[in-house]
């Protein structure tokens, strides 16, 4: 459970309007019950106002008692309006040290969070403990309303508009973020978290986040150890229409080369025992190329392998309210398939590709899917088709598919 | 009976039961629409309905028990009993009050309609921009809904118009306008405010069906059209929650002193709270826009002015009880179920300022916590003294006596069901409202089965109700003319049952010369 500055200061404003609350409501509730049994009636005699149909009743009524009522009601209440209004003041305005602005969009349906740094992340909102943060709180299509009842905050999300919210997260936890405006049918799914974790650790997390951005480039990372000895030749399987990385490991306890050969031909002359290096090239088609560790002077080593680039058929993908469009409307059983995906539309997608997709989203097969794509960003997806016949596209995000966000392709 | 008098009579009291009757049907339904996804809440992962019919579902609950329910009953008591409370023949238009009751009706069936034609509107009866827009909401359903409620409109507006004509100038001579009963009064309060925002209402839906339809741009995001939206309703939808409470309040105030046997305390001070509540109700409309962001100076005084607004309400409370005073209280049903909704409107009022802090608000809005104060007031408290009033005018309604036994188990259990139900819904006040379900790792299930339970509950206690007054039509024995020894003058204006209608319209020249 996590906790915020303003959680004291609001629970403490509500125990003020309970306690005060009880007291009159159970002040009341006893003169209500009091007064009706003190006066119960016992035998047939009657008031002599009693009311008679169609008499006008008489006047009754005391000013002392009634204004009396309206001073000390009013006299509570004055006293409440004071507390309430200077918890608000403590709520409404940030402090001038906001050490981190966030810009937070709820959309249908989640929730997206883009740092200054230039990232974004989806539903899970990290934030380092004990600095002032301030979200700036958009939406691009209906409204929303971010609420964290842990925290005791919560503001609406309203599009054309930018409400402020800010927040100190003390101490290290991790709270519930929830919609609480109806949005449509995901409105229920809308949940996200809110992690404050202490200062270094939330400035690695950054660094992580800047690493592993997703483009639509696409990148085949191996990792090979390199050997002096290779009894059996190796084998790498790759798609072509992208880049090639290989991450080399010398595992030897002497330097040691590696050559990998045409149509490429590059190579690494030398790494120490125990080090890492990057070996990255382009493969724009297909082909087969062998790889073999060398010794300092250049010759075989031992260590060798074979780098197959299969030939694969690319389709561009684009994502936009509420399409899903590939560029080719087939595609063939005996290649693999390079999905391009960009994100074009306001608000965040992804892209799913699976045999079956159903209404409901638990039964949907997926075979493979991109990360969650905000909007302009893009992803690569190497797929293998397992089978002739329909292929689904969709994008998983509650309600997406179920508004338009759904195509097939045939596998022939 | 002919069953065509139904369908062409304008009848003030035939009216009035077309209105009491329909609304209660209108009540059923909006109680089953409840019960339903009660039952899809009371257990965590629950698939019993999916999300897309159980936003429908939460919003024509909303939108039938609010302005198909509440507002029209109090239409069907005042149609009967304000000519007799003051002695006009009719009202003032009994042919337009025809009209305003049958475009009621054609208006909750086109709002209602949407479930036969592929979907009713899911959107909250609050029907909150840009959610209502074509592009989220492409369907039918909020085009009924929203001309259904356009209907509504023209109806209520009409209405109060014809009931302003005949309390200021059908009122029996020598009448002053200070000494019309109380319930009466409420009635004025009550179609004051409906003549000012219910036109908010009418117009923002017009506004609403032209920019899905007719290319309009009043609510698109460039003006910030969600807010301007919010504004709109909530200027209509916060009087409105008086024009539910006010007739309740006046039957409340018919009620206590008949069966204490003392006049009403402090009525002059009534009247004065009553007033200054009507005034305030329009300028409190914030508090339902408190996380919206707009303009604080605005938020600031709206939070004030709402916690301002429980005082004329706390007067009155307190003036109900010391009438009590120095009376023979007698716990007949009416009383019991009018001293029973006083009690739970109390803890509705009392959670009402909590909602008014602009500090705690922001915490509580669009959870339980929301949903539970306002059914303390609306059902808990407005609704339970509407029920009040039907056994206390049932005698005069129809000539008999409903059943004192089942009425008595009627008042208890709708109590321990709506304490239940709601009661129980402040702890659970983490968990948004109208979501369709929720993880059973919220912990949110236990608590929410009690809900469901007490819904049950509740709704066998109503049907207890409709029960005993279908009964007691036939069965129930003949009520004497003034049963309760009434302070109201209709007690003794005619014969408790319907008298045979007049042949023809009723004359309306005639009906006005007679003043
Ligand atoms: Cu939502
Ligand atoms: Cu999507
Ligand atoms: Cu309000």
């Amino acid at each position: 459970m996590g906790d915020a500055a303003s959680t004291p200061i609001v629970d403490n404003l509500f125990r003020l309007y309970f306690t005060i609350g009880i007291i009159l409501t159970l002040l009341v509730f006893f003169f209500l019950v009091y007064s009706a049994w003190r006066f119960r009636a016992r035998g047939q005699e009657e008031p002599a106002d009693a009311p008679r149909a169609g008499e006008v009743p008489p006047n009754r009524g005391h000013p002392y008692v009634v204004f009396g009522t309206v001073i000390v009601v009013g006299a509570i209440l004055f006293g409440l309006s004071i507390g309430t209004l200077s918890s608000h003041q403590f709520l409404e305005h940030p402090p001038d040290d906001v050490s981190l602005v966030i810009d937070a969009t709820g959309f249908q349906f989640g929730w997206m969070f883009e740092y200054p740094q230039g990232f974004q992340t989806f539903r899970e909102l990290r934030v380092p403990a004990n600095e002032a943060i301030l979200l700036r709180i958009t939406s691009p299509d209906v409204m929303h309303k971010f609420h964290v009842a842990d925290y005791n905050i919560g503001i609406d999300a309203i599009p054309g508009r930018t409400n402020h919210l800010w927040f100190n997260a003390t101490g290290p936890g991790v709270a519930e973020i929830r919609c609480a405006e109806l949005c449509g049918i995901g409105h229920g799914q809308m949940v996200g978290s809110i992690a404050a974790i202490p200062r270094a650790e939330f400035d690695a997390w950054v660094q992580e986040q800047l690493a592993t951005l997703p483009t639509p480039n696409f990148v085949q990372v191996f990792d090979l150890n390199v050997t002096r000895e290779g009894p059996v030749p190796g084998q790498l399987q790759a798609v072509a229409g992208g880049e090639i990385h290989l991450r080399l490991t010398n595992n030897a306890s002497t330097t040691l080369g590696f050559r990998l050969g045409g149509p490429y031909n590059v190579s690494v002359p030398s790494m120490a025992p125990n080090s890492a290096a990057w070996l990255n090239f382009s493969a724009p088609g297909p082909a087969t190329a062998t790889y073999e560790a060398t010794n300092e002077t250049g010759s075989r080593a031992g260590f060798s392998g074979t780098l197959r680039v299969l030939e694969s058929q690319r389709v561009t993908v684009s994502l936009t309210e509420w399409k899903v469009t590939p560029s080719a409307k087939t595609v063939r059983l005996d290649q693999p398939v390079l999905f391009i995906v960009t994100n074009d539309g306001k608000i965040v997608h992804d892209l799913n590709v699976g045999g079956h997709w159903d209404a409901d989203p638990d039964s949907r097969d997926i075979h493979a899917k991109t990360p969650d794509l905000a909007a302009g960003r893009g992803a690569a997806l190497a797929y293998f088709p397992r089978a002739k016949g329909t292929l689904y596209l969709w994008c998983n995000l509650p309600g997406h598919s179920e508004s338009g966000m759904l195509t097939t392709l045939e596998v022939v | 009976m002919d069953w065509r008098r139904w369908l062409t009579t304008t009848n003030h009291k035939d009216i009035g039961i077309l209105y009491l009757v329909t609304s209660l049907v209108f009540f059923v339904i909006g109680g089953v629409l409840a019960l339903i996804f009660r039952t899809q809440l009371a257990q965590p992962e629950s698939t019993l309905v999916e999300p897309g019919l159980y936003n429908q579902l939460v919003t024509m609950h909303g939108a039938v028990m609010a302005l198909f329910f509440l507002s029209p009953i109090a239409f069907g008591f005042a149609n009967y009993l304000v000519p007799l409370q003051i002695g006009a023949s009719d009202l003032a238009f009994p042919r337009i009050n025809a009209l305003s009751y049958w475009t009621f009706v054609l208006g909750g069936l086109v709002a209602a309609s949407g479930f036969a034609l592929g979907g009713a509107a899911d959107v909250g009866w609050t029907f909150y921009s840009p959610l209502t827009n074509k592009q989220y909401s492409p369907g039918l359903g909020v085009d009924l809904a929203g001309i259904g409620l356009v209907l509504l409109t023209v109806s209520v507006v009409v209405s109060t118009i014809n009931f302003f004509a005949t309390i200021l100038a059908h009122r029996r001579p020598g009448l002053r306008l200070y000494d019309m009963p109380m319930f009466t009064w409420s009635i004025v309060f009550t179609i004051a405010i409906m003549l000012a925002a219910f036109p908010a209402l009418g117009g923002g839906l017009l506004m609403l069906v032209a920019d899905r339809h007719f290319g309009t741009h009043f609510f698109s995001a460039q003006v910030e059209g969600g807010l301007v939206w919010t504004h709109i309703f909530w200027f209509f939808g916060h009087p409105e929650v008086y024009v539910f409470l006010h007739p309740a309040l006046g039957a409340t105030m018919e009620i206590v002193p008949a069966f204490s046997r003392r006049p009403l305390y402090g009525k002059r001070y009534i009247l004065w709270s009553l007033a200054i509540a009507t005034v305030l109700s329009f300028i409190v409309w914030v508090h339902h826009m408190f996380t919206t962001g707009t303009d604080e100076r605005m938020r600031e005084f709206m939070s004030l002015t709402t916690e301002a607004i429980s005082i004329p309400f706390s007067l009155i409370f307190l003036c109900l009880i010391a009438t009590l005073w120095r009376g023979k209280v007698h716990f007949r049903t009416p009383m019991n179920m009018a001293l029973s909704a006083m009690s739970l409107f109390l803890l509705g009022g009392v959670t009402g300022v909590f909602l008014s802090s602009l500090a705690l608000d922001p915490n509580f809005r669009g959870t339980y916590w929301v949903v539970a104060h306002f059914h303390f007031t609306l059902v808990g408290g407005t609704m339970l003294m509407l029920m009040a009033g039907l056994y206390y005018w049932y005698p005069k309604f129809t000539g008999r006596m409903y059943n004192e036994r089942l009425g008595n188990i009627h008042v208890v259990f709708s109590v321990i069901g709506f304490l239940m139900t709601f009661l129980t819904m402040f702890f659970i006040s983490d968990m948004p409202r109208r979501i369709y379900t929720y993880d059973a790792a919220s912990g949110w299930g236990p608590l929410n089965l009690v809900v469901t339970v007490g819904a049950f509950v509740f709704g066998a206690a109503q049907a207890l109700m409709l029960f005993n007054l279908l009964w007691s039509l036939k069965h129930g024995a003949p009520a004497p003319e003034d049963p309760w020894r009434g302070p109201g003058h209709e007690w003794m204006s005619s014969p408790a049952p319907t008298p045979a209608p007049a042949p023809g319209p009723a004359p309306i020249a005639a009906d006005v010369a007679g003043k």
